[in-house]
């Protein structure tokens, strides 16, 4: 098929499918038990229902958010909210068709925060995110799963380099009706940076030796869920004005009674 | 006429609208109440120096020991006729009412005019706090807080020149501005 003719369907149907896909995933209240932060007396949280996008943020809708907030354009960037490699996939203030359906990265916590508060909604909380993200395609909870974690960990065992970088939603949807939230790129939560205290906080001794002694996942809360580890340690190592180029966002939004 | 009074209107649209992209500290267009119940903005601080930190005022371990610190700061400023703000914000949005830090500033006994206690809505709060570089959580269920502490030092230009780690209250002009 003559590609202008691939750029027309993706264009027409790609849009269609954003239609039916655009609603967002309805995530049931429940219990967690997350990798960190709970108190020592303290088994797991709870976590109110919520509604979660079922894919990351495309180009296609980022860009949608600069045309209405030129200070985001990608010429507009300072060094106090995204860092100089802010959209620099982008050829200019805007994506080329073959990244319109592709997850949007390269963009700052400000950025996605400032992109979810416009539709409405915010950035998940980490424990939201982590939450939805251990459900496998049949169990809400697959942390303790091998077959699970070990796939995982495949993902993350691969350099991030620029390999052929794939369109959001081609990845099976998990327990809840969610794509994406492993294997394509990784994500900004609302407090990204809340796990990993530093400075000399008096009490944290036993907090910091999670992430430092080589065997940190063995004092977390759960052994198999090596997995998370990472994704927590990724976390930490983020400023807010950092912008990665396999780091994107999806939006949460509060459950309207 | 209409087409002045429209592009007038525009105008002040867009700047009302506040930065999204801030070019310097005092743009940010954070809105906090003051422990004097004031709602202020950093644009209140333009052109002068600011000594940053947040703290709350239930907590027991570090914040006292990050006030005193920043006691010796302010004296080691006031020493050298060095003028700068003293702005606290505080990490409890939920908690932390204005007055309650009208009352933390006269217990621990920030008198002069240069201190200014502040809280501020959740989200402008973590925000402001990932521009600082301040890490903190709150535990859901205790409200407990864990947070870094730091002192961070802005020029009279806006700009983020130094930040101070750790409880130790060992401070000479040298590590100031």
């Amino acid at each position: 098929m003559p590609r202008f003719l691939v750029y027309l369907v993706i264009l027409t149907f790609g849009h269609t499918f954003q239609v039916f896909s655009s609603s967002p995933a309805e995530i049931p209240a429940g219990s967690f038990t997350p990798l960190f932060g709970l108190d020592k007396n303290q088994k797991a949280f709870r976590v109110d229902a919520f509604l979660i996008d079922r894919t990351p943020v495309t180009n296609s809708e980022f860009n949608q958010f600069i045309k209405t907030h030129k200070d985001w354009r990608r010429s507009q960037k300072t060094s106090l909210v995204a860092d100089q490699n802010y959209l620099k996939h982008w050829r200019a203030d805007g994506p080329s068709i073959k990244q319109l359906h592709l997850p949007v990265t390269n963009v700052s916590w400000f950025a996605a925060n400032d992109y979810c508060t416009w539709k409405g909604g915010r950035l998940p909380s980490t424990l939201e995110w982590e939450y939805v993200a251990a459900a496998d395609s049949k169990k809400a909870d697959a942390s303790k799963d091998p077959e699970f974690t070990s796939k995982l960990l495949k993902w993350y065992e691969k350099p991030s380099g620029d390999e052929n970088p794939r369109p959001v939603g081609a990845n099976g949807e998990n327990f809840y009706g969610v794509k994406d939230l492993h294997q394509l790129i990784w994500e900004w939560t609302y407090d990204f940076n809340a796990t990993f205290v530093t400075a000399d906080n008096r009490q944290d001794g036993d907090k910091m030796k999670n992430f430092f002694c080589g065997s940190g996942a063995i004092n977390a809360n759960s052994r198999e869920d090596y997995a998370a580890f990472m994704r927590y340690a990724f976390r930490s190592s983020l400023g807010a004005s950092f912008t990665v180029n396999n780091l994107g966002f999806r939006c949460a939004y509060d459950k309207k009674n | 006429m209409i087409k002045k009074i429209s592009s007038v209107l525009i105008v002040t649209f867009f700047i009302s609208t506040g930065a999204a992209n801030p070019k310097t500290f005092y743009d940010l267009g954070y809105k906090w109440k003051t422990d004097q119940g004031k709602t202020v903005t950093l644009k209140s601080f333009k052109g002068q120096k600011v000594v940053a930190t947040m703290v709350y005022a239930s907590c027991q371990t570090a914040c006292p020991l990050i006030i005193k610190k920043l006691q010796k700061v302010h004296e080691v400023l006031s020493k050298h006729k060095v003028a700068a703000q003293f702005f606290i914000v505080s990490f409890d949005s939920k908690r932390d009412s204005y007055k309650k830090l009208g009352h933390f500033k006269m217990h621990n006994d920030l008198n002069e005019d240069n201190w200014t206690l502040a809280v501020g809505s959740e989200a402008d709060t973590r925000a402001y706090a990932n521009i600082l570089g301040i890490k903190y959580s709150q535990n859901p269920e205790s409200g407990e807080i864990m947070h870094d502490n730091k002192i961070i030092l802005i020029d009279e230009k806006g700009k983020i020149v130094k930040s101070i780690e750790g409880l130790d209250a060992s401070i000479e002009k040298e590590d100031l501005f």
